[in-house]
């Protein structure tokens, strides 16, 4: 049974691969053009890590806004796989970009002449772990977002938060509480990131390597119910 | 001479020519009041045809005479006159049905909105300006026999009252067998023929028996032929004539326009 | 009778959608058989199809295939069926051999040498974009598509609209080799009656999301007739004892399922005829709607 499973998970992945290769290919060489020109010119090693882990990111779910566009989802459900099996394959195929792009980056952050990065700026634990946790923190509303709404998805995300911050921020300059409003707003990633630096200082590095990964496997398994969820009501 | 006088539509060698494929002398005349059938396989050049008809595209050769018009100087005249059905209709999209007959409207001096509101569907703008010859391009593929049997009841009634005379291209011959005076079968390219629906499905007709029997008849006795394993299948364009040959050693069916495009159309034909 | 030995087995299926139900459908089709679905457009003969491959959710009832559960065993189910959608949706830029490469590993029983004959058959330009392609040619792939693995059931909607009389025969004659070569079983919708009449064992007619009957074709071929008559002759017997019933200027027209029975109760002047799908439908279609013209 569970040979099975990754049997399916295998021929999704090559299947997006040979559907979607038309415009991955062009996508990742801009990003990797890209990524050649800037690390010569960043400085800080943290900035370019959370920049690359958002571009990349975006660029996983092209595959799920183009089968959205051309209406195949009624043909992928016509093969011989369930819903979920479907579903599990989009985060596969989003992981596995993620994959290739990062290796992509630390190649370039290796080997460009004049690059102010090494390959040590991602392959470390810390720098691995920050990567993981921007990845999942972003594509856990994204795909789901994406597979109910397709291309809209995605805008529909950029300019929900946008909207969310321009009202925090009239509101905020409206009652003169610009600073509760800020702080508030940030709380929860303060929390977190205190949180995490709590952890990281008190337990065994190992222990709070597991606990972290334990809590990001956790957030992705949440996501992919969301998404379940909302994709075995979709009607095709 | 006199039926020629009195076609809406006279079609003389027509000749078109695109790269990987031909209209090669193409002719028949539509008499005023009757409806012919264009019938043939995909790409033969049926829709070809029509488009020249109503001077959509530039011919390479040979005549149209429609109403006495020709297409090719005066197109926008002979259109006017003309109720098209395309196979798939392209209206303005954004605008309701009524605001696209509206729009429409104003290029028919003849419009009259009690036949429009009659077919309120994509029939109704082509069949609502009183047009003189209708011209139909695959209209019902899609449809079920419900919607296609009303339709032929529609044509029917245009041919009755109205003088109207109708092209009509399609797929399902049933259709044509119900309702069609003419039957033109187009092939790649070339008329095949042009001939009375009903001496078509009088004097043509599906031959079976053995293949020694075949052999015993000249191949000229029939337009396509099937052979299997243990006897054939052939169409004849004279019934009786085979009758005479062979009396009652063969089984005679009647064809259907289906079974004359299959087999006029060639396929597998050993023979 | 044996229900594993039906290639499908629907019983009492619902589907409610807004201004549409199917309601409460039932039927069986045993496996080796082609049946045909027929019904106008709306009837519900799409959304059955699409009941039966889950790609919309049902309200109520059971759907086996081949004895199995088509939402329990769905991956196991679907890998035993092939599917011609009536209007085939694949990715626009890809190439037919990308798009036959992209599904071959699902399939246990992919036989790409098959794909490549059929291909070569139906003269599909394998190099060429999806988009590139007729609408014609479209049909064909997924008919390609869906006869390269080994499919049990095949599942066709509306596969011939557009198609010309050459390949519809060409597609009925296959699809009756497939039958006695590999007891393969066929459920078609098509409008195109004279075709079903010629390949179907069974037919099936839905109107406006029920199931008006199922059976046989030759049962409805020998039962069905059309009675004819003057408008003066239809009374109230007459009417209540036939369907669809039709008045027109020049006299009336009405269904029955029991022809032998219409023959022995309607005697001079009628005239009664064996009905073809076409003129079940038609009529059928006019039930309720007399038009006096």
């Amino acid at each position: 049974m569970r040979t099975e499973l990754l049997h399916r998970d295998m021929s999704l992945l090559r299947r997006d691969m040979i559907l979607h290769w038309r415009v991955m290919v062009p996508s990742i060489l801009f990003y990797a053009a890209f990524q050649g020109w800037i690390v010569r010119e960043i400085n800080n090693p943290t900035l370019w890590l959370v920049f690359i882990c958002v571009y990349m990111t975006f660029l996983t779910v092209i595959p799920i806004n183009v089968d959205d566009k051309a209406g195949t989802y009624a043909w992928s459900c016509t093969l011989p796989v369930t819903r979920a099996d479907l579903v599990r394959g989009r985060y596969v195929t989003a992981w596995a970009l993620l994959a290739l792009m990062l290796t992509l980056s630390i190649a370039l952050a290796a080997l460009m002449p004049g690059s102010k990065l090494t390959a040590g700026t991602v392959l470390n634990p810390d720098g691995l772990l920050l990567v993981l946790g921007i990845a999942t923190f972003l594509l856990a509303p994204l795909i789901p977002f994406t597979l109910k709404f397709g291309m809209m998805g995605v805008m529909l995300m950029l300019v929900f938060f946008q909207v969310l911050a321009a009202a925090l921020f009239v509101f905020a300059k409206a009652t003169g509480t610009r600073d509760a409003v800020e702080g508030g707003v940030a709380a929860p990633f303060r929390v977190i990131i205190a949180g995490v630096t709590a952890l990281h200082d008190y337990l065994p590095y190992l222990v709070f390597l597991v606990v972290v990964l334990a809590a990001l496997a956790l957030v992705n398994a949440l996501s992919y119910r969301f998404a379940l969820a909302i994709f075995r009501r979709k009607e095709l | 001479m006199s039926a020629e006088a009195n076609a809406v539509l006279e079609v003389r060698g027509l000749c078109k020519a695109y790269p990987g494929f031909l209209l090669a002398d193409v002719s028949f005349s539509l008499p005023r009041g009757y409806i012919m059938g264009l019938i043939g396989p995909n790409g033969a050049g049926k829709t070809t045809t029509l488009k020249l008809i109503l001077g959509l595209l530039r011919r390479d050769g040979g005549t149209i005479n429609a109403f006495g018009i020709d297409p090719a100087r005066q197109g926008a005249k002979v259109r006017s006159r003309i109720g098209f059905v395309h196979d798939e209709p392209r209206f303005y999209r954004s605008l309701s049905l009524e605001q696209n007959a509206a729009l429409v409207a104003r290029f028919y001096p003849t419009w009259d909105s009690d036949a429009f509101s009659r077919h309120a569907d994509a029939f109704g703008l082509p069949l609502s300006h009183n047009a003189e010859l209708v011209v139909l391009d695959e209209p019902t593929s899609g449809l079920d026999p419900v919607f296609r049997r009303d339709l032929l009841d529609t044509l029917t009634e245009l041919l009755q009252d109205e003088r109207a005379s109708i092209l009509f291209s399609t797929h399902i011959t049933s259709d044509l067998e119900r309702i069609a005076d003419y039957i033109t079968l187009i092939q790649n390219g070339r008329i095949v023929f042009c001939e009375s629906k009903d001496e078509i499905l009088d004097r043509w007709g599906l031959v079976k028996g053995g293949l020694d029997q075949l052999d015993a008849l000249p191949p000229e006795f029939f337009r396509g032929v099937h052979r299997g394993a243990h006897g054939f299948e052939a169409l004849t364009d004279d019934v009786s004539a085979v009758r005479r040959q062979l009396g009652d050693t063969v089984v005679i069916d009647k064809a259907t326009l289906d079974d004359v495009v299959l087999y006029t159309t060639g396929g597998e034909s050993d023979a | 009778m044996n229900r594993m030995n039906n290639a499908l087995d629907i019983e009492g299926v619902c589907k409610r959608y807004e201004g549409f139900t199917l309601h409460d459908v039932s039927l069986q089709l045993p496996r080796g058989y082609i049946m045909g679905l027929i019904g106008p457009n709306g009837a519900g003969k799409t959304t059955l199809i699409k009941l039966m491959l889950n790609l919309i959710r049902r309200d109520g009832g059971a759907i086996r295939m081949f004895g199995l559960d088509n939402l329990e065993d769905e991956a196991e189910v679907k890998s035993r069926i092939g599917f011609v959608p009536d209007e085939p949706r694949y990715h626009p830029d890809a190439s037919l051999s990308e798009l036959a490469s992209s599904v071959a590993p699902f399939y246990a029983n992919w036989d790409d040498d098959r794909f490549r004959h059929l291909a070569g058959e139906f003269e599909l330009p394998l190099k060429k974009r999806f988009k590139k392609l007729s609408h014609g040619m479209k049909t064909k792939f997924a008919l390609a598509m869906a006869l390269s693995h080994g499919a049990e059931l095949v599942l066709l909607d509306e596969p011939t609209t557009g198609l010309d009389p050459v390949f519809r025969r060409r597609l009925l004659d296959m699809l009756a080799g497939l039958l006695q070569d590999e007891r393969v079983s066929v459920l078609f919708s098509s409008h195109i009656t004279a075709d079903l009449e010629r390949a179907a064992d069974f037919v099936t007619f839905l109107k406006d999301g029920r199931l008006v009957f199922s059976s046989p074709m030759d049962q409805v071929a020998e039962n069905w007739g059309v009675v004819k008559g003057g408008q003066e002759m239809l009374d109230a017997e007459a009417h209540a004892f036939l369907q669809g019933v039709r008045v027109r200027r020049h006299g009336f027209e009405g269904l029955t399922s029991r022809i032998d029975e219409a023959r022995r109760r309607f005697g001079n002047g009628f005239v009664i005829e064996r009905a073809s799908l076409e003129d079940i439908m038609v009529l059928f279609g006019k039930e309720g709607s007399n038009h006096e013209d």
